[in-house]
C-alpha cells in the first residue's frame, strides 16, 4: 500500500484499543504498526509473573500507567502450594520504579508484597492512584502506614483477602490531612482494630469515596455514623452485623441506610444478629451485589432478603439459603448472573443443611440471564445436571464442588460423565468448568469434544488413564489453564501433547502419577517452558526416574527459569532459557 | 492402576480445630464413601441429623485443599472470629487480642464466659461457667436469664410473642418444654449433664437451650 494513515491518526485510533488481546493482535499487523502500539499502550497485564521479566516488558512498553500482576497459581487459594514457593513482586517493583516514574496503578494477586515493596511503591511513583492486592501475603500494616502517608492522590485502596500482619490499627491516620481523593477503601482482611477515629475523619473528607469495606471490628453501632457521612457509597461493606439490640441503633441504622440511595452492592455481615436485618431492607431493591457468603442467618431470614432484591445481578451466600431459598432466589431475581453458594460445614460429611442439587435447579431455571455458577452441595445426579444444560446453555463459568470426593450420582450411583458431558456440550460459551464428583474418562472425552471455548479447567479426584487427560490437551483450543490434583494422569498424555503447553498458561498437576524422569525429558526438549517440581521429600535431586512427583508446576515463558526458588522446587531440563516469544 | 497413588494419610490441622477427622483410603472406582448415609433420597427426606454424640459424628476423609475453600471461610460455622485468625496466621505473630469485637471464652484467668441461645430468642447472653459449680446452679441461673429475655422480646420483635413457656423445670432431665445442651470443642452437641461438671467446663465452648419436642426429629424438617 502507497498510503497509510499518519502516526496520529493510528495512534488515536489505538487509544479506542483497551483489550490485551486486541492491543496484542493489533501489534502483529505490520513493524510500523508494533512500534505504534507499544508506545501507546498503557495497561499490561501478567498473568504469570515468571512468564516475563520485568526489564523485556519496560523495554517494549515505555509508557505505561498501569500494570497488573499474577504470581501464585489459583491452587495456591486451598494451601497446595507450599510456603516459600515465590511469587515476590519486589524484584518487579525495583525495575518499575525505575522505568515508570509514571505509573499510576498496581494491581496484584496470588503474590508475596513486603513492607519493603510497598514503601517502594509509595516513594516511586509521584502520581500514584490504585493499589489493589488480591489475596497477597507478606506484608504488615506498617507497609500500609507507607502507602498512607506518602501517596498523595491516591484514590483506590483495597485489600481482598490478604493475610496482612496486624501491627497497628493506627496506621489509617497516616493519611494526611490533606488527602481528599479516596474512592475506594477496602479493608475487609485486616484482623484487628483500626482506628475508628481516623477512619471517620478520612471518610468524612473524602467526598469520592464510593467504595467502603469495613472489617469485622467496626462495631454495628458504629455503621450509622459513617453512613451518614458517606451517603454517595455505592458499595458498603459491614463489619460484624451483631450487637445487643436497641431500638436507637436500631432507628439510626435504618435512617442512615436509607439515606445512601446510590447503594448497589452490599458485603460484611459476619455473625449476624437477624434482627438487625431489616434495618438495610429498605436499599434492597436497588441492590445488584449481596455478598452474604460470611452471613450466618439461617433460610426463612436470607429468604426474606433475597426476595427483595429485585434488581440483584450477583449473590454470594452460604448454604444456609438452603434449596427453599434459592426458589425464593429464582421467583424474584430475574436479573441474575452469578451465583456463589458456598458450604457452611465443609468438613462434615452429613448435611447440616436443606441444600441439594435442587436449588440450582430451581436456579436454572428461574433465572434466564444466569452465566457464572459456583455452587458447593453434598448430592448431585446426572439428570439434574443435564437440566441445568437445557435450561441455561448461556452458562459461561460452571463451579460444582460436591463435598465428598468421587460421590456419583446419588440417585443412580453412576458417574457423573453423562451430566457434566451435558454442560459442556449445551453451554457453547463455557469458559470456565470445575468438576467433582465420579468421573471416568467418558467425561473428558466430552470435554475435549465439546468444551472448544474453555480457558480453564479444574479437575480433581476423576478420571481412570492418561487418556482422560489427552482428550483435554487434544481437544480443548482454547484451554489456557488446566488444574489437576489427585489424578491417574501419568507420563504419556503429558509428553504427547508437549507442544500444547506452549500454548497455554500453565499446567498444575498434584497427587498424579508423573515421574521424576517424564518432567526431566519435558524440560529438556521444551526450552519456551518452565517444568517446576515442587516436591518436599527430601534427597529430591536423587529421585528416581520412574518416581512420581508430588506436584507439577508448568509454565510458558520467555524469561528462562527462575532463581528465586525454595530448596523443594527444582526447574527441570534447563540449561538456559528459551527464545520462543509467546505473549503471557 | 499402575503409577497412581493412594490418598495420603495425612493429619490435617489447618482449618479444622482438632485431629478430630477420620482418615479413609479411597482408591478410584471402589465404593468406600459413602453420601448422606444410607436411606437418603431426594429432597423430601432430609438427612437425620443426631442431636447428641451417641457416636462419631461421620466426617469426610482429610485430604489438604479439599474441599477447594479458602482458609477465611473454613470456621464459619463454629468459630468466633478469634479462632478464625489464629488458623489462618500460622507462621505469622499471633494477632493482637484487643480492641473490639468477641473475645473466646478463654481470655480471663477467674471467668469463663460462654455464649448461650435460646430458640425463640433472638439475642444470646453469655454465662461464666466458673460461677457455678455444679449443674442444678447452672441451671437455674440459665431459667432466670431468659425468662426475663422472653418477656422483653414482646418489645422487640414484631411476630407473635411466645405464649407462657415455663422454662423452669426440667432443663436437665428432658421432661420440660426446652433442654439444655453445650456445644464442644468438636463442634458435637450433648446434653448438659453427661460428663463430670469439670469436664464440662473444660470442653464446654457455648450453650443452648433448645425446644424438648425438636431434640428427637431433624431440626430442618421444615413446618
Amino acid at each position: 500500500m502507497a498510503y497509510s494513515f499518519p502516526e496520529e491518526v493510528l495512534e488515536h485510533v489505538f487509544s479506542f484499543i483497551s483489550s490485551e488481546k486486541d492491543r496484542n493482535a493489533v501489534s502483529l499487523v505490520c513493524k510500523s504498526w508494533y512500534e505504534m502500539e507499544r508506545w501507546c499502550r498503557r495497561r499490561i497485564f501478567v498473568g504469570n509473573c515468571y512468564a516475563v521479566n520485568p526489564k523485556i516488558m519496560i523495554r517494549r512498553f515505555p509508557e505505561v500507567k498501569s500494570i497488573e500482576l499474577k504470581g501464585k497459581p489459583h491452587f495456591a487459594d486451598f494451601n497446595l502450594v507450599p510456603e516459600g514457593w515465590g511469587g515476590y513482586v519486589y524484584p518487579w517493583i525495583v525495575e518499575i520504579a525505575r522505568g515508570y516514574p509514571c505509573l499510576e496503578e498496581i494491581r496484584l494477586k496470588r503474590m508475596v508484597v513486603t513492607d519493603e515493596s510497598l514503601e517502594l511503591i509509595s516513594k516511586s511513583f509521584k502520581n500514584f492512584k490504585v493499589l489493589v492486592l488480591s489475596s497477597c501475603e507478606g506484608f504488615s500494616t506498617d507497609g500500609l502506614a507507607a502507602i498512607a502517608a506518602n501517596c498523595r492522590n491516591l484514590r483506590v485502596l483495597e485489600l481482598r483477602e490478604c493475610e496482612v500482619e496486624d501491627l497497628s490499627g493506627h496506621w489509617l491516620s497516616h493519611f494526611p490531612d490533606s488527602c481528599t481523593s479516596l474512592e475506594s477503601l477496602n479493608i475487609a482482611c485486616l484482623l484487628s482494630e483500626v482506628s475508628f477515629s481516623a477512619l471517620e475523619r478520612l471518610v468524612a473528607r473524602s467526598p469520592n469515596l464510593k467504595t467502603l469495606r469495613l472489617n469485622r471490628n467496626v462495631p454495628l453501632e458504629k455503621l450509622s455514623t459513617l453512613l451518614q457521612l458517606a451517603p454517595q457509597l455505592v458499595e458498603f461493606g459491614t463489619g460484624v452485623y451483631s450487637a445487643e439490640i436497641r431500638s436507637d441503633v436500631y432507628a439510626s441504622l435504618t435512617e442512615a441506610f436509607s439515606g445512601c440511595k446510590n447503594l448497589k452492592g452490599l458485603s460484611g455481615f459476619w455473625e449476624v444478629i437477624p434482627a438487625y436485618l431489616p434495618a438495610f431492607y429498605s436499599v434492597c431493591s436497588r441492590l445488584t451485589t449481596l455478598n452474604l457468603s460470611y452471613a450466618t442467618a439461617q433460610s426463612p431470614e436470607l429468604t426474606k432478603i433475597v426476595s427483595q432484591c429485585h434488581n440483584l445481578q450477583r449473590l454470594l451466600v452460604l448454604d444456609y439459603i438452603e434449596d427453599t431459598g434459592l426458589n425464593a432466589l429464582a421467583l424474584s431475581c430475574k436479573d441474575l448472573q452469578e451465583l456463589r453458594v458456598f458450604p457452611s460445614d465443609p468438613f462434615v460429611a452429613d448435611a447440616n443443611v436443606l441444600l441439594t442439587e435442587q436449588g440450582l435447579v430451581s436456579v436454572s431455571e428461574g433465572c434466564p440471564k444466569l452465566q457464572s455458577v459456583l455452587y458447593f452441595c453434598r448430592q448431585m445426579s446426572n439428570s439434574a445436571l443435564i437440566t441445568i444444560a437445557n435450561n441455561r446453555p448461556n452458562l459461561t463459568c460452571f463451579r460444582l464442588c460436591i463435598l465428598e470426593p468421587r460421590a456419583p450420582d446419588y440417585v443412580t450411583f453412576e458417574p457423573l460423565d453423562a451430566g457434566f458431558g451435558a454442560i459442556v456440550e449445551n453451554c457453547k460459551q463455557l469458559r470456565r468448568l470445575s468438576m467433582s464428583g465420579l468421573l471416568t474418562d467418558r467425561v473428558f472425552e466430552h470435554i475435549g469434544t465439546h468444551g472448544k471455548k474453555l480457558d480453564m479447567l479444574s479437575v480433581a479426584f476423576a478420571g481412570e488413564s492418561d487418556l482422560g487427560l489427552h482428550h483435554v490437551l487434544s481437544g480443548c483450543d482454547s484451554l489456557r489453564k488446566l488444574e489437576i490434583r489427585d489424578c491417574p494422569f501419568g507420563d504419556k498424555a503429558l509428553l504427547a501433547n508437549a507442544s500444547k503447553l506452549e500454548t497455554m498458561r500453565s499446567l498444575w498437576m498434584s497427587s498424579c502419577g508423573v515421574s521424576f524422569g517424564a518432567c526431566k525429558l519435558l524440560g529438556e526438549k521444551m526450552p519456551g517452558l518452565n517444568v517446576e517440581v515442587i516436591d518436599e521429600r527430601e534427597n529430591l535431586d536423587s529421585l528416581h526416574e520412574s518416581c512420581p512427583v508430588e506436584k507439577l508446576y508448568i509454565y510458558r515463558t520467555v524469561a528462562g527459569q527462575r532463581f528465586d526458588m525454595p530448596d523443594f522446587v527444582r526447574t527441570m531440563g534447563k540449561d538456559g532459557g528459551g527464545g520462543v516469544p509467546i505473549k503471557c | 492402576m499402575e503409577g497412581y497413588p493412594k490418598l495420603k494419610k495425612v493429619m490435617i490441622k489447618e482449618g479444622c480445630e482438632e485431629t478430630r477427622l477420620e482418615l479413609r483410603l479411597c482408591p478410584p472406582g471402589d465404593d468406600l464413601y459413602s453420601i448422606g448415609g444410607s436411606g437418603t433420597h431426594g429432597t423430601n427426606c432430609p438427612p437425620k441429623k443426631p442431636m447428641f454424640k451417641t457416636s462419631q459424628k461421620r466426617v469426610a476423609a482429610v485430604v489438604v485443599g479439599w474441599p477447594p475453600v479458602r482458609t477465611s471461610r473454613k470456621n464459619i460455622m463454629t468459630s468466633s472470629y478469634n479462632s478464625t485468625k489464629v488458623v489462618s496466621l500460622p507462621e505469622k505473630a499471633p494477632a493482637a487480642d484487643s480492641g473490639g469485637g468477641k473475645k473466646t471464652s478463654s481470655d480471663h484467668e477467674n471467668s469463663l464466659y460462654v455464649k448461650i441461645n435460646m430458640d425463640g430468642v433472638a439475642i444470646g447472653r453469655k454465662v461464666d461457667l466458673k460461677a457455678y459449680d455444679n449443674y442444678q446452679r447452672l441451671s437455674s441461673s440459665v431459667d432466670e436469664l431468659f425468662k426475663g429475655l422472653l418477656a422483653a422480646q414482646g418489645d422487640v420483635s414484631s411476630s407473635t410473642t411466645k405464649t407462657q413457656i415455663d422454662v423452669t423445670t426440667g432443663l436437665l432431665d428432658g421432661n420440660g418444654g426446652y433442654t439444655l445442651v453445650y456445644e464442644d470443642n468438636e463442634g458435637d452437641r450433648i446434653l448438659v449433664g453427661d460428663v463430670p461438671w469439670n469436664m464440662f467446663i473444660s470442653s464446654a465452648k457455648r450453650l443452648r437451650v433448645l425446644k424438648t419436642s425438636e431434640l428427637s426429629v431433624c431440626r430442618h424438617w421444615n413446618n
